[in-house]
């Protein structure tokens, strides 16, 4: 499953939508709890955790890829 | 597991595209975030053949929520307090779900709350008569007899649930602090099941009728394990069938009556042996006994109670023990109950040590804003002020936020749903000085709040 698959698969969009400037303001579907299940998801998808300040200053694709790839995950 | 569980989670988002029609409305009210164990109860149940229509109340407002008369009325109320939420408390909550479960006419189950990770006196706690493991297992047992074989109500553990992952796996601190979720998925996926087992006894097709395999039963060994297997499945008001190929009858009658003291041919009700495939004489045999062929379960040699689900049967209404119990009467209003809270607002313009927590606590607010997600701090012309909340549970920080101009337009009023619920909104209104009109622009975030305002009576103004 790719990375795209994963956001897509917890936001509940189409993998095309997941592009690193999709966020919480453009995506309708990136609630406050979809945003959980999109962390929980990733977690799991990649067996890390995130911290606090990772999870609420997600706001954007690309700040999630970010996350990701400072511990350590090409994505 | 994991992939498991992101599999579940994508099931849930499928099933409710399909529309499909809930067959019972499930309440939730709970201390903390309860929402994550939503999907996993939704596909159990709709596996089960009981679609669920689910509603999560506000965060930790289960008493406000209880007293409150206009809270939507659901078939199941499913209460999950915390200690660490509710201290002593918490049988306030139980009380308060129970006379609400009764006048609305719901069947409550109480997620019995886990034991406090943290203990008051550390690793002397538990030899303590008042320490935390003490008092949460009293607290919990006196929760366990007040709901014991009620008709009308069942608990499920949240401790149990958390045994099952595992302490170290149970928590996610960082998810606790951004959105009060106090257990991994693993733990609700485990408490999900818990609750889809008890709703399933209480909605689904219950086993009527017993069909003895006697096939099965000529191999049988320990027949003094059977026999008293059978007479818990006549006290459950099961009746009895039996069914088999056409060989050796006779026989088998023989053995059951030789070697099981407690069958006899009267306690059977019907009986196939023909060369019909098993699920055929099934059928067969609920048509002659009435019930429907998902009421009809056949038990096989060597037996298990358990999960032949017979043991998933709630005592009937007439026959269920009351306990002595205390008074569970409404005795206590919203008013009495949120005055009884001693909560204090105490309101200071923001300043470089609350500055970020006060853009964070507006971008946050969904549930009570009347503003800007984006709060801009250095607008001139306006003064910012942080809303501090304290109550007699502890100390919230800060909370909130009100933004008004020199001409006494407020456009900020957010406050943070952990502080919801407890009358904090009008405390804000009485220590705001100067507001003339609280002014905003609709959003689907401001309607609660534009509302309050407009209940409260002071000047409101829409803006496009």
């Amino acid at each position: 499953m790719t990375f795209a698959d994963v956001v897509a698969s917890a936001l509940d969009v189409d993998p095309a939508h997941v592009t690193d400037e999709a966020g919480r303001d453009s995506l309708a579907s990136w609630t406050s709890m979809r945003h959980i299940q999109l962390i929980v998801t990733l977690e799991e998808a990649y067996g890390l955790s995130f911290d606090y300040e990772e999870i609420a200053d997600a706001r954007t694709v690309r700040d999630v890829r970010d996350v990701l790839r400072a511990k350590g995950v090409e994505v | 597991m994991s992939d498991d569980l992101a599999a579940v989670r994508t099931r849930w988002q499928e099933i409710a595209r399909t529309g499909e029609r809930p067959v019972i409305s499930i309440g939730f009210l709970a201390s903390y975030t309860i929402d994550p164990v939503l999907p996993y109860l939704g596909v159990a149940l709709h596996d089960a053949g009981l679609p669920a229509s689910c509603h999560t109340g506000p965060y930790n407002q289960i008493v406000q929520q209880c007293l409150d008369d206009s809270s939507p009325k659901t078939d199941v109320l499913v209460v999950a307090p915390r200690f660490e939420e509710l201290g002593d408390d918490l049988m306030t909550a139980v009380d308060a779900a129970l006379s609400a479960a009764r006048r609305r006419g719901s069947f409550l189950v109480i997620v019995l709350p886990a034991v406090p990770e943290e203990r008051a006196y550390g690793h002397l706690d538990d030899g303590r008569a008042a320490g935390t493991a003490a008092t949460a297992h009293a607290v919990r047992e006196e929760v366990r007899a007040l709901l014991a074989d009620r008709p009308d109500a069942w608990v499920v553990d949240a401790e149990q649930a958390v045994r099952a992952v595992g302490t170290s796996k149970a928590h996610h601190a960082a998810m606790f602090k951004f959105a009060k979720i106090p257990y991994t998925e693993a733990v609700f996926h485990e408490l999900a099941a818990q609750l889809a087992g008890v709703l399933r006894a209480v909605y689904g097709a219950t086993p009527r009728v017993v069909v003895l395999d006697g096939d099965s039963l000529q191999g049988m060994k320990n027949p003094s394990e059977f026999d008293g297997q059978l007479e818990q499945i006549h006290a459950s008001g099961a009746r009895l069938a039996l069914r088999a190929g056409p060989e050796n009858v006779d026989a088998l009658w023989e053995k059951l009556s030789a070697e099981l003291p407690v069958f006899t041919t009267e306690l059977v009700d019907a009986s196939v042996t023909d060369c019909r495939p098993v699920q055929e004489q099934l059928a067969a045999l609920a048509q002659d006994m009435g019930v429907p062929t998902e009421s009809a379960v056949l038990l096989s040699w060597p037996v298990d109670l358990r999960r032949s689900g017979l043991l998933d049967r709630l005592p009937a209404f007439e026959t269920a023990p009351r306990r002595d119990r205390r008074q569970v009467e409404r005795t206590v209003s919203l008013a009495d109950f949120v005055a009884g809270l001693n909560v204090e607002v105490d309101l200071q313009p923001v300043g470089p040590d609350s500055a970020a927590k006060v853009v964070e606590v507006v971008s946050r607010a969904k549930d009570f804003t009347l503003g800007t997600e984006q709060l801009d701090l250095t607008e001139p012309g306006r003064e910012v002020f942080a809303v501090r909340v304290r109550d007699r549970f502890g100390d919230y920080g800060i909370s909130g936020a009100v933004a008004i101009s020199g001409e006494g337009v407020v456009d900020v009023f957010s406050l943070s749903c952990v502080v919801l619920g407890k009358g904090v909104q009008d405390l804000v209104l009485r220590q705001l000085p100067g507001a003339a009109v609280f002014r905003y622009r609709k959003t689907p975030h401001n309607q609660i709040t534009a509302a309050f305002l407009k209940d409260a009576g002071v000047v409101v103004e829409e803006i496009s």
